[in-house]
């Protein structure tokens, strides 16, 4: 009995810090939602549901579209680099395996724009890439123009998304007993077949869990967009941005915020959902 | 149906609704709402009557300057911090939009920056605090014009800080065939559209094609903003980007085509080791030019340091400093004089005059379901 209250007490702060940071700003952005704004931008509260109707306007729709391409895209290719890298430390790392995961974090110790920013001078239009590409003859002036394109955008993406795939994919290896790979191997499996049907199931839940960490974050991204991108980039983060300090309309933005959650949740839920069942081959 | 989101005035009885909806839904949810910096817009409908009581000119705490990046000699700044023993914060906005929405956060500045056309709307809104001209030994540095502008009758709420065109800026070592026109964003962009880039501002941009097209800068018309828009449709995919950050983007030599302000083609000039090849152009469509301003907002802490700060800039001395640093003529006898006899000698293209301030073509920001039909137009070209 006392335990148990101890344990509620240690709750406490925690709970404290979700209503404050949390639930008491999420309350606000509802109440926006439903308000209206005048003419100088300042919110006038209401109960104006209709406002909900503008996250059907048809202007919305490529942003939308162009957003979950983008997470595909960099979700698709977190896996592709992080898949082997995760593998390669986990089966070939030996004993420098924990100082190899601390190098792919490493990068994260620095501050997202400042990376970003990093990104100006390597591949600037006057950088270093472009630089040496003109030093080895291939004309244009710049050689190539990285910058500003949508593979910019998902470039950045992947930079700054990677490691969330690397890290699960990395700790279902590692649960895996590797004798597993030496028994298919026994049984005449190929090096193709025995990771299709040995180490790909395996560590499947790891690469739902990072594609999960990679996918939901980077459909809500926004500073990425907006260094890195061009004309031709708009992302659903930048809507909402765009609401808020591109037009002064806080409800629609407040709107927009509302349902880019929802939709998260109900993502993250059927996530939670299906890595909770049992999977055969883990246990 | 989404128009009246905008409302142009906030009327009694929608106030009086908003509140008893606020008071009825009597959830942690609404508390929260209530308490929320965002309820701090009092009714302010009818601009009351009440006489206006003027913050006194003496140094009352640290100061929280909310302007433009690159938009003011930090020398000037820092000078004022020594002179006065005060700390100067200087948080930046990227655009009024932006701006409004963090004075609407509820965020404390202590002096701003708006441009004219948004003056006349805080004015009207009952947002600023008023400006005893006789508290600041620098006022009659104002030009007349300035003590009774358009925007603000007798300069009750602001003073005036600085003029630009909005026009071209180029580098002539990499491009040829300008024409001084708008139309030559048209005409470069088979050529240079990896290297062109607009502002990341509405009003700019739609401005601008509708001068293009002859039609009224600030036109209301469905038809005439449709045909602007789909102009900029055209080129959009050659367009590098939309950014206002003008400054950066020649520097580094990224754009060689760049929408930009005039003072900021100065910038770039003192930053580039080739001074010579940076030039500007206004068109012959249409000018859009205008003034900002240094304002007090109603929620400022600091509204004695803000005046002192005010008669600082306005100081001959000062002015003239920050005229060479940030490339504008700032509005003041000393500084308009400093902006002509070395600025606009030096560069002809950069040549202006109050005049140009006083019967220039405005760019006035919409409201109420104008501005609802501005922003979808610019929509079209930001979203697709």
């Amino acid at each position: 009995m006392s335990a148990n209250r101890l344990w509620r007490f240690l709750l406490a702060p925690g709970a404290l810090w979700l209503l404050v940071l949390f639930v008491a700003p999420f309350g606000i952005v509802v109440a926006v939602s439903l308000g209206m704004t005048d003419f100088v931008g300042r919110v006038h509260f209401g109960w104006r549901f209709e406002n909900y109707q503008s996250i059907l306007d048809p202007l919305y729709y490529p942003v939308l579209l162009r957003s979950a391409i983008y997470a595909v895209e960099t979700t698709g290719l977190c896996l592709l680099i992080g898949y082997p890298v995760a593998y390669t430390i986990s089966r070939f790392g030996g004993r420098f395996r924990n100082l190899l995961v601390i190098l792919v974090i490493l990068p994260w110790f620095a501050d997202y724009l400042v990376r970003i920013y990093a990104w100006f001078v390597i591949l600037g239009d006057e950088g270093v890439v472009n630089g040496l590409l003109h030093v080895v003859g291939i004309p244009g002036s710049p050689p190539v123009i990285f910058l500003n394109r949508p593979f910019a955008v998902v470039g950045g993406l992947v930079y700054d998304y990677l490691p969330f795939m690397i890290l699960p994919i990395y700790a279902a290896l590692d649960r895996m007993n590797p004798a597993l790979i030496e028994a298919g191997k026994d049984l005449y499996g190929t090096p193709a077949q025995t990771f299709l049907h040995v180490t790909w199931p395996a560590t499947i839940q790891g690469v739902i869990a990072g594609a999960v960490l990679v996918g939901l974050p980077s459909v809500g991204d926004f500073a990425t967009a907006q260094i890195l991108g061009g004309t031709n980039t708009f992302m659903i983060g930048n809507l909402i941005q765009d609401q808020f300090t591109g037009a002064g309309d806080w409800p629609s933005g407040a709107v927009l915020t509302i349902g880019l959650m929802a939709l998260l949740s109900v993502m993250m839920i059927f996530y939670l959902r299906s890595a909770s069942r049992p999977s055969g081959m883990m246990s | 149906m989404a128009t009246d989101k905008w409302v142009s005035e906030i009327n009694r009885r929608d106030f009086l609704r908003a509140g008893a909806a606020l008071g009825l839904g009597g959830s942690a949810l609404w508390l929260a709402a209530a308490c929320g910096p965002s309820s701090s817009p009092a009714p302010v409908a009818n601009a009351s009557p009440t006489p206006l009581v003027y913050p006194e000119a003496k140094i009352d705490g640290d100061l929280n300057l909310f302007n433009w990046s690159q938009y003011m000699d930090p020398g000037v700044i820092d000078k004022f911090a020594k002179h006065y023993g005060v700390k100067v914060n200087t948080p930046y906005f990227d655009n009024m939009e932006d701006m409004l929405t963090k004075l609407n956060a509820g965020v404390s500045y202590d002096l701003t920056f708006p441009t004219m056309d948004y003056v006349l709307n805080l004015v009207k809104a009952g947002a600023l605090l008023p400006i005893d001209h006789t508290q600041l030994a620098n006022w009659s540095q104002v030009p007349a014009y300035f003590n009774d502008p358009w925007y603000d009758p007798k300069a009750t709420f602001s003073a005036p800080y600085a003029i630009w065109t909005t026009g071209i800026m180029w580098r002539s070592n990499k491009v040829q065939g300008m024409t001084g026109s708008w139309n030559d964003f048209w005409l470069q962009a088979p050529t240079y559209h990896d290297k062109m880039f607009l502002l990341n501002d509405y009003q700019e941009v739609l401005g601008m094609s509708l001068l293009r097209k002859g039609f009224d800068i600030n036109s209301g018309k469905k038809s005439d903003l449709d045909a602007a828009v789909q102009e900029v449709l055209n080129i959009r995919s050659g367009l590098r980007g939309f950014e206002t950050d003008d400054i950066t983007n020649m520097v580094n030599g990224t754009a060689w085509i760049h929408h930009s302000w005039s003072g900021d083609a100065y910038q770039v000039i003192s930053q580039v080791n080739d001074p010579e090849n940076i030039r500007y152009e206004t068109a012959k469509e249409g000018v859009p030019t205008g003034n900002d301003t240094m304002v007090i907002p109603k929620n400022a802490k600091h509204p004695g340091t803000a005046l002192k700060f005010i008669d600082w800039m306005l100081a001959p001395e000062n002015a003239t400093a920050n005229v060479d640093y940030f490339g504008y003529p700032q509005v003041s006898t000393a500084g308009i004089a400093r902006y002509q006899d070395t600025i606009a000698k030096q560069y002809p293209f950069l040549n202006m005059s109050l005049d140009t301030a006083i019967n220039g073509l405005r760019e006035i920001v919409p409201t109420g379901d104008k501005r609802y039909l501005w922003i979808q137009e610019w929509r079209k070209i930001i979203y697709s």
